[in-house]
């Protein structure tokens, strides 16, 4: 192990330890406390989405966006700002049965991923390898169809080799 | 020591043309403040850059040497100034606050926001918290509210935010969002918003703008925020709700303009499921 690679073990060590007095009930981490187990390796990962959607107050349910199937994926994050007042959506998690990630369809998401940036997705959702992510959404009655894209962000899992 | 979110807003109908100096915001004499953040809430009668302030910390000196507006040092328009290290005043106490009125015109109804929490001594008051063990999922719990008239008189008293039987909710942030069923926004100005939990004890003591309360991209009440919301407003700390609990909000809405208007109040966090 030349220098270089001993440096990144070490960083990669001091990391999967986790912070000094972790406490997984401590709501107030930073993104980047996850803690990664041992004998994995994160790699940052996003999966984009876009949907032709009928503008006409019908609500249109489990929208998927299929997720690879080579190793789990974490979502962190969501991003979806072409639905900025076009109408409601509702996330789910990727189990089986889905979990909503809202009581209702939320207008604007909820304010999820509408801004420059990212929406945290705050605790994160772990996903098995293959599965889907539905997304329901319902838009304004205001004729024709209007195209929805943004993207979940996060990373994915993988083995150490 | 239990920390519980809290704002404090000094009102003032009337700015005399020459100002007022020590003005008192009283306190509440249950708990001590931890002020952590002050921001101006420009109203119709009082708009951004025609009136300024200063306050004094709980030594008694002022924490600017003279007037100021949020956007000197480290302030913004849109989100106030941060307070760095916390300000703790004393339960009963007040902070006294000067406010100069830059045009030499009287202004009305001009409001000063602190930002913070109120601190109790530990096994002082109920303080429902996660289980040992427990499931974590991201949760909104939207809350529709229609047609809320142009002049609210007494309020919209006792909307409800309700957990369920099978989960506590730990409430973080909150995003509100003026709509219209056909598209487009509906407008609003002077819409207020205060939070009590279920015992009806409030989490600030008057009615809070909802550009503060819910966060909001304006740094003004512009009324169609197209763009709104960029980001929630927070709640620090965050407002555990244990299963079977609600949380009530009443709104206040006292415009001249813009019709009814249709809100969304988005509040979320996370569910917590007991294992």
């Amino acid at each position: 192990m030349n220098f270089i690679e001993k440096a990144l073990s070490n960083l990669s060590a001091t990391r999967k330890r986790g912070p000094r007095n972790f406490a997984a009930q401590n709501q107030y981490r930073a993104q980047w406390i996850y803690y990664t187990p041992p004998g994995y390796r994160d790699e940052p990962f996003d999966v984009p989405f876009s949907f032709i959607i009928n503008q006409d107050g019908n609500p249109y349910k489990n929208n998927p966006v299929q997720l690879d199937d080579d190793a789990p994926y974490i979502v962190r994050g969501f991003y979806c700002p072409s639905l900025l007042n076009k109408g409601v959506a509702e996330l789910y998690d990727a189990n089986t049965p889905s979990n909503a990630l809202s009581s209702a369809l939320v207008y604007n998401a909820g304010g999820w991923g509408l801004g420059g940036f990212s929406w945290p997705v705050e605790p994160e959702l772990y996903c098995q390898p293959g599965a889907l992510l539905m997304i329901d959404f319902q838009l304004n009655n205001s004729g024709g169809t209007a195209t929805i894209s943004g993207s979940f962000l996060g990373i994915k899992r993988r083995k150490e080799c | 020591m239990l920390e519980r979110h809290h704002d404090y807003q000094l009102n003032i109908p009337t700015l005399p043309a020459g100002g007022l100096a020590n003005v008192e915001l009283q306190l509440d004499s249950d708990a001590a403040f931890a002020a952590r953040q002050v921001k101006q809430r420009f109203t119709p009668g009082a708009p951004s850059g025609q009136w300024s302030y200063r306050f004094r910390a709980p030594s008694g000196g002022y924490e600017s040497n003279i007037h100021r507006f949020d956007t000197f040092g480290r302030g913004t328009l849109t989100r106030g100034n941060p307070l760095y290290p916390q300000m703790i005043y004393p339960a009963n106490g007040a902070i006294v606050v000067d406010i100069r009125n830059v045009t030499g015109v009287a202004q009305t109804n001009v409001k000063l926001l602190f930002r913070g929490s109120k601190l109790y001594p530990d096994g002082s008051m109920p303080a429902p918290t996660y289980p040992a063990v427990c499931s974590i999922l991201p949760q909104v719990l939207p809350v529709q509210i229609s047609a809320i008239p142009q002049n609210t008189g007494s309020g919209i008293l006792n909307n409800q935010i309700n957990a369920q039987i099978d989960w506590d909710f730990a409430l973080r942030y909150a995003s509100a969002e003026p709509f219209l069923s056909t598209g487009g926004n509906g407008t609003y100005d002077q819409l207020y918003v205060q939070l009590k939990d279920q015992t009806q004890k409030p989490y600030s003591n008057v009615p809070i703008h909802i550009d503060d309360l819910f966060g909001s991209q304006a740094s003004t009440a512009t009324g169609s925020v197209t763009t709104n919301p960029f980001w929630p407003g927070l709640f620090t700390p965050e407002i555990y709700v244990p299963a079977n609990g609600i949380l009530y909000f009443d709104i206040f809405r006292a415009d001249t303009g813009g019709g009814n208007v249709t809100m969304q109040f988005n509040f979320g966090g996370a569910k917590v499921y007991r294992r």
